[in-house]
């Protein structure tokens, strides 16, 4: 049996989930917490889903990428959004992308000033995906975790309609 | 399918562990169908159009006027009013946007994750019986964690 409905179980691969023939947006994201406390006992999000409050990953600063989704072949990703709720502490930067290209999709974000960035579209893996793409979040630094929260999500869109 | 429950609360509706992005659409028509905003002034009231549940990651909100309405009329759009009368928004999706003309008016968020289950009301602004106006706006929205 696995994980309890809305666990997130941030040392094992994420798959691809989604429709393939649905006109929708799909999209991955990445609520990262540094704060174990901050969420914890708190309720859910309203039925049906899995969004809730306790839905996060912890990221060690200078640790190792973790896998945060999958995006299918042939995908076309779309300019993402990022939310920066806590500056982090100790300080260091987001690299979002893949192992070979750890910043494909963010490159060294600065985790120091609060507040929500909408359409960024900087990065090298935007626009059309040749191949399945496993993305991976890694913050830098060093240090013990201390602070810091932060959202991420990459819309994409696999359809050819 | 398509229908509009006109003033009734709007639930969340949504598949929980998909990884798509889920929307809220508020269809307005003068005299056609969509939601019913009963106009006022200086604030009208407002409706509710739809409910995000907490923990989930606003992407966007786009207002896309078709027809404009007479010059002066605006809507606000935003999550868990107060009891002050007019009710002040928790979460503000958009104040005193301009749909006198028609235009793509891309609000300007200061979120994206929502702490709370928000529900979102919209109320239409204005003195006087527009004789035409049409309007969209789409709240797009993220739930699941990955």
């Amino acid at each position: 049996m696995g994980a309890p409905t809305g666990t997130v179980t941030p040392l094992r691969t994420k798959p691809w989930r989604g429709f393939p023939s649905v006109n929708a947006v799909h999209g991955i994201r990445a609520h990262i917490n540094q704060d174990p406390a901050k969420y914890a006992g708190a309720a859910g999000g309203l039925g049906p889903s899995v969004a809730g409050l306790g839905g996060w990953i912890a990221l060690a600063p200078g640790g190792s990428a973790v896998h945060i989704g999958t995006i299918p072949q042939g995908a076309i990703v779309l300019p993402l959004s990022h939310h920066l709720l806590v500056a982090f502490s100790p300080a260091g930067t987001l690299n979002v992308g893949t192992l070979t290209t750890p910043g494909g999709f963010l490159s060294g974000l600065a985790l120091t000033t609060p507040a929500f960035t909408a359409s960024v579209s900087s990065g090298a893996l935007m626009g059309y995906q040749a191949t399945q793409i496993e993305v991976y979040a890694q913050l830098t630094g060093s240090g013990a975790a201390a602070a810091g929260e932060i959202d991420v999500l990459i819309p994409f869109y696999i359809q050819k309609d | 399918m398509g229908s509009t429950l006109l003033n009734a609360p709007k639930p969340w509706r949504g598949f929980p562990s998909m990884n798509v992005v889920h929307g809220i659409r508020l269809m307005h028509r003068v005299g056609g169908p969509g939601i019913a905003l009963p106009r006022g002034s200086p604030k009208g009231k407002a409706i509710p159009i739809g409910t995000i549940p907490a923990g989930a990651f606003v992407r966007s909100v786009i207002t896309y006027v078709k027809t404009g309405y007479t010059a002066g009329f605006t809507i606000d759009i935003g999550g868990n009013p107060n009891a002050a009368s007019p009710p002040v928004f928790a979460y503000d999706f958009g104040t005193g946007i301009d749909i006198s003309a028609a235009a793509t008016l891309p609000q300007t968020l200061t979120f994206g994750f929502v702490p709370d289950d928000v529900e979102i009301y919209a109320r239409l602004n204005g003195a006087g019986a527009p004789a035409a106006g049409e309007f969209d706006t789409v709240i797009q929205f993220y739930i699941n964690k990955t």
